[in-house]
């Protein structure tokens, strides 16, 4: 009798989180009876290739990745965030017809079909791409933006050729200053900037720079990116150009908008300022900032309570801009006093490194458990968050508020 | 550290015991959550307006042979997608036509209703940057409009008084 009940209600919690706008409310009372679904994911959305995700804008769509997809060691391509930026986006690539470019300041221009590209030595590791705004929405006072939880974040394997194989292919002369990186994605108006970003040439001839053709295995969706996206490991996502079709050595700074005047952050040391006082001087956003989440528990996936007396799996990830991760600590009273958590596997200084621990609480009551990841390069989490009017670069450490009842029932 | 916390958990672990606790539900609930479960299953098999995909592989080369398996090469060769339709519909306000005719040529109503509260200097920022960095062709009356609604709807001002 138990057996089809079980998995009647398994199917609902299960299939509600599925179900898009129209079902929206048939999740929404499902989630009532089964699921006690927090509202950090809701509205949810399915989109091409995608899984239902956290529905910041649909035109052009910015679609964030649930939490509980953090509890894998890499993110499914299905679940992965989305953003872009101007409508129309690309809505067909054939590959049959798909060239990447490449031209400007080189001896050779050329023009490589996916076959030529997949022809080249491949590459393949694992690096987190994380929008530049990820975590806009907590921001305080609040700042305009794709309002962001903390799931615009992925750890991905990625496969691909280097990009300093593509350039030297291609045969830079000398004087060349920047490499420009442009997608299939164009604007809505003949005067809208096209979304273009550029890399020193420097950075641009590193080892780790790729042009991924594969993200965990399979053909990146459409939505992030097929047929190729370029991958920056340790900057922020807003380099990592989608739809990747035409890469430009110029010989000059490139001045277009996204570079010049989009993406900027204060040039200090915390890419801090405040409402009444802002940056005079900025610079483009760059490389990421120490990071550390609350995977198990959290209040995103809504476990946040358990029983005295029982052993609570303590989880999470932490990375940074490149050096790896040397140390994780936790505290389990709001900061006082530290320990230190056992670290995952090791899957390159790129990479999510997971985070455990585990805890017994002896007394009920609420417990304010923090997290900071300290890297290899000596870097640790501000005890306050900084502020900057982008709603970029947050890095605070991260508090979650746990209730441990009166006891354990069995 | 490590001999204090032994056998470091399984995320997948984890994420079932999560699915135990979900499970719970009472016998009434049951009657209700039958039929619900019905259409939960139709949308979830047939989606509901999240759009289509056509992907397109071809075989490449011979198949390998691999472990005594015959390993089939496929790539892809092309993908169409067709996004969903999910725009949200905007609260009435004043200027609120302006709104329509003006700005969701670009983009959806849903970068206006996801975005926190803003004072009017915030918002006649955005509205400017609009038309002074992306192009769009606005007239001065309508920003204006714009500018009322927006602060009508996601004003940070209480007073009530939108202009």
């Amino acid at each position: 009798m138990h057996e089809p009940k079980q998995s009647a209600q398994q199917a609902i919690s299960r299939r509600a989180l599925l179900a898009s706008t129209a079902g929206m409310c048939v999740s929404a009372l499902g989630a009532r009876l089964a699921m006690a679904g927090p509202p950090y994911d809701d509205p949810v959305a399915r989109f091409p290739e995608k899984t239902a995700l956290r529905l910041l804008n649909d035109r052009a769509p910015q679609l964030e990745t649930p939490w509980r997809y953090f509890k894998e060691d890499l993110t499914p391509n299905e679940a992965m965030f989305v953003r872009w930026h101007l409508q129309p986006i690309p809505t067909h690539v054939d590959l049959n017809t798909w060239t990447l470019r490449v031209g400007g300041h080189v001896n050779e221009t050329l023009s490589l079909s996916m076959d030529d590209i997949r022809a080249m030595p491949a590459q393949e590791f694992v690096a987190v791409i994380q929008c530049s705004g990820n975590s806009r929405r907590y921001f305080a006072p609040r700042v305009p933006g794709g309002q962001w939880g903390d799931g615009a974040m992925a750890n991905v394997r990625w496969k691909g050729v280097r990009l300093s194989d593509v350039l030297e292919r291609a045969g830079m002369k000398s004087g060349a200053v920047q490499v420009t990186f442009n997608g299939l994605d164009t604007g809505p108006l003949p005067a809208t900037p096209d979304f273009v970003k550029a890399l020193d040439v420097d950075h641009a001839m590193q080892q780790e720079i790729l042009l991924a053709y594969e993200m965990n295995g399979a053909e990146l969706p459409l939505l992030n990116g097929f047929p190729m996206r370029l991958i920056v490991p340790g900057w922020y996502a807003t380099y990592w150009v989608k739809c990747l079709s035409e890469i430009t050595v110029t010989d000059t700074k490139f001045d277009g908008f996204w570079m010049a005047k989009a993406y900027h952050i204060p040039d200090n040391a915390n890419a801090s300022e405040t409402p009444n006082d802002l940056a005079k001087n900025t610079v483009p956003i760059n490389r990421f900032n120490t990071r550390s989440f609350w995977v198990h528990p959290s209040e995103k996936t809504g476990e946040t309570e358990f029983a005295n007396g029982a052993t609570i799996p303590l989880e999470g990830v932490a990375f940074d801009g490149g050096s790896g991760i040397a140390s994780v600590e936790y505290s389990l009273d709001g900061g006082g006093t530290w320990q230190e958590a056992t670290l995952g596997d090791d899957m390159g200084g790129y990479a999510f490194r997971r985070w455990r621990a585990e805890w017994t609480p002896t007394t009920p009551g609420i417990y304010q458990l923090k997290v900071r990841a300290t890297s290899n390069d000596g870097e640790t989490q501000p005890v306050d968050a900084k502020w900057n009017h982008g709603g970029y670069m947050r890095n605070v450490i991260e508090t979650v508020d746990v209730t441990i009842t009166g006891q354990e029932d069995g | 550290m490590t001999d204090k916390h032994p056998a470091p958990k399984d995320p997948s672990e984890v994420s079932r015991e999560h699915d135990e606790t979900e499970r719970r539900l009472d016998g009434p609930a049951l009657i209700i959550a039958v039929p619900l479960l019905l259409v939960a299953i139709y949308f979830a098999f047939y989606g509901v307006d999240s759009g289509r995909s056509d992907i397109e592989t071809a075989q490449m080369g011979t198949p390998a042979t691999e472990a005594g398996q015959v390993r089939q090469i496929t790539a892809v060769t092309s993908k169409t997608i067709e996004l969903p339709h999910l725009q949200p519909i905007l609260p009435p306000g004043p200027g609120l036509e302006a709104v329509e005719v003006n700005c969701v040529v670009c983009h959806s109503p849903r970068l206006i209703t996801d975005q926190p509260d803003f004072s009017r200097e915030q918002w006649t920022e955005i509205v400017h940057k609009m038309v002074g960095t992306f192009g769009a062709h606005v007239t001065a009356d309508d920003q204006d409009l714009i500018i009322d609604y927006l602060t009508f709807i996601k004003g940070t001002d209480t007073s009530g008084d939108s202009q």
